[in-house]
């Protein structure tokens, strides 16, 4: 049985780019456009791992985050944020409302299946 | 009549002179002072006018510099907005041309798996195995030389066999009449004995009485004499029948000696050189086969690279929505101004300049890198 991961990017390049490299490594990806979605999705499905963006509409990465924290199922699921911001205030949000990890965009397709099988160990 | 007329007249001139002097005495200090103060009035007048008109110069000329200020930011206006027009075209284009470059790129991606199937289908000997198919021949073909030189090398010593077989039959062949005519000296000493035998029957018979036993010998002699005989012919009989077969057999085994070895070696020659153009074509295989193997890993750093390249769309869209925010803010700054008499902007001017400032210092670009190289990972 394999993996189930949940990709969560407003771009749909990203999203795209994601699901071609977790689908080449046999993982089962579930997209969703923003934060809002993405915690409609997790309201019903589990997932192993989620990757999400932080800019994005309606709800970004850092409140996700929180919220799915706050719910018994995501408490300690894997979480990492893959965003273009890279300051040191934000990562320092990320690590206070739970995220697992940081990526800084443009992601390595190698580098993101190395992180994935490393969390998913 | 005349009279009344003559004090009309002079009351006249009394009323006449009366108002001359009142209008001299009254009215023309009145005049004096009126023009007096008509001519004061003139005058401030005219200081007002030349004061009014140095004010309304002054004024005239911050209204034109007020103006010009104001064309000038109708014009930064009209620039933003083009600008802000600009960064939405280049969005749009952008983004679908990324789409277009993502759906390519999938089917790219469907597509060399699917080929890289075909190629494994194709260079592997069956679906399970994990040899190759050109390993396979090759190994084929050089069990199939081997198996053809020994069996070359069987043909070849078979044949040698065969002569040196057919050389052994003829020496028994040979021998056979020295087998005959001893054969035929039995018979001569068969027939002597019998006729010796006889010749004792005849002596016997004339000694009578005496030479009873005597004859018995004889008749014994003269039967084992013809049991003799009766051996020889049936052993000459056996060796003329065997010899008929040698020379059936030397017949064959002659014919199958005879035969042209050299189509066999010019066959083996044919098979060799298909032999090696199949061992030729195997190496060549295993060759592309490894090229294959090596175009796969430089297809997985081309494909990723693919895919990071392909995130720049991304990041360029989050640099250029804040960019068009940052242009829209200021753009909504110089509007407020515009609407502004210039003592309105002496009042709220300082407040729009801050408001400018403000977005500066409250929002930050999403984007901190400039380049495409794979960004930093760290785990908490």
């Amino acid at each position: 049985m394999s993996k189930k991961i949940l990709i969560v990017d407003d771009s749909a390049a990203i999203r795209q780019m994601v699901e071609a490299t977790l689908k080449s490594a046999s993982y089962q990806v579930t997209l969703a456009k923003d934060g809002r979605e993405a915690l409609d999705l997790c309201a019903s499905q589990r997932f192993d791992f989620i990757l999400t963006d932080q800019n994005m509409p309606r709800m970004d990465g850092l409140t996700l985050i929180k919220s799915l924290r706050g719910m018994p199922a995501f408490m300690r699921t894997p979480i990492i944020m893959l965003t273009t911001e890279a300051g040191d205030d934000m990562k320092a949000q990320g690590k206070a409302v739970g995220a697992t990890g940081w990526m800084v965009k443009p992601f390595d397709p190698q580098k993101l299946l190395a992180i994935t099988a490393k969390v998913l160990g | 009549m005349e009279f009344r007329d003559g004090v009309i007249a002079l009351l006249a001139v009394a009323v006449g002179y009366a108002i001359g002097l009142i209008t001299f005495w009254v009215v023309s200090p009145i005049l004096s002072v009126a023009i007096m103060l008509l001519w004061q009035v003139y005058r401030n007048r005219q200081t007002q006018k030349a004061s009014v008109s140095t004010q309304t110069s002054q004024d005239k000329a911050i209204n034109l510099d007020w103006h010009t200020h104001m064309q000038l930011y109708q014009e930064a206006i009209a620039t933003v907005d083009e600008c802000e027009a600009n960064i939405n075209n280049v969005l749009t284009v952008q983004n679908d041309a990324v789409t277009l470059l993502g759906d390519s790129f999938d089917g790219l991606g469907r597509l060399m798996t699917e080929q890289t199937g075909f190629i494994s289908d194709l260079v592997k000997s069956t679906d399970d195995a994990e040899i190759f198919h050109s390993e396979q021949m090759k190994q084929f073909a050089n069990n199939t030389s081997q198996t053809l030189e020994r069996f070359i090398q069987s043909t070849i010593e078979m044949s040698a066999s065969t002569m040196e077989l057919l050389e052994k039959v003829n020496l028994i062949y040979e021998s056979m009449p020295q087998a005959m005519k001893a054969l035929q000296d039995i018979d001569q000493i068969s027939s002597q004995t019998n006729l010796l035998a006889l010749n004792a029957a005849i002596e016997a018979a004339r000694a009578g009485e005496a030479g009873r036993g005597f004859a018995v010998v004889a008749d014994e002699v003269r039967a084992l004499s013809n049991r003799s005989a009766g051996f020889s012919d049936g052993i000459q009989k056996q060796l003329r029948s065997i010899q008929s077969q040698i020379e059936q057999l030397t017949q064959h085994v002659s014919k199958v000696a005879a035969q042209d070895m050299s189509y066999i070696i010019d066959a083996k020659k044919d098979i060799d050189t298909a032999l090696k153009q199949i061992i030729i074509k195997a190496e060549k295989d295993s060759k592309v086969i490894a090229r294959i193997d090596s175009s796969a890993h430089e297809l997985e750093t081309a494909i990723s690279d693919t895919i990071r390249g392909l995130q720049f769309s991304d990041i360029t869209s989050q640099s250029l929505t804040y960019t068009n925010q940052s242009l829209h803010h200021l753009k909504d700054a110089l509007k407020q101004v515009t609407t502004m008499s210039h003592e309105e902007f002496g009042v709220a001017g300082e407040a729009v300049t801050e408001k400018i400032g403000q977005r500066r210092n409250e929002k930050h670009n999403p984007v901190s890198r400039n380049e495409i190289t794979s960004g930093e990972i760290e785990l908490f």
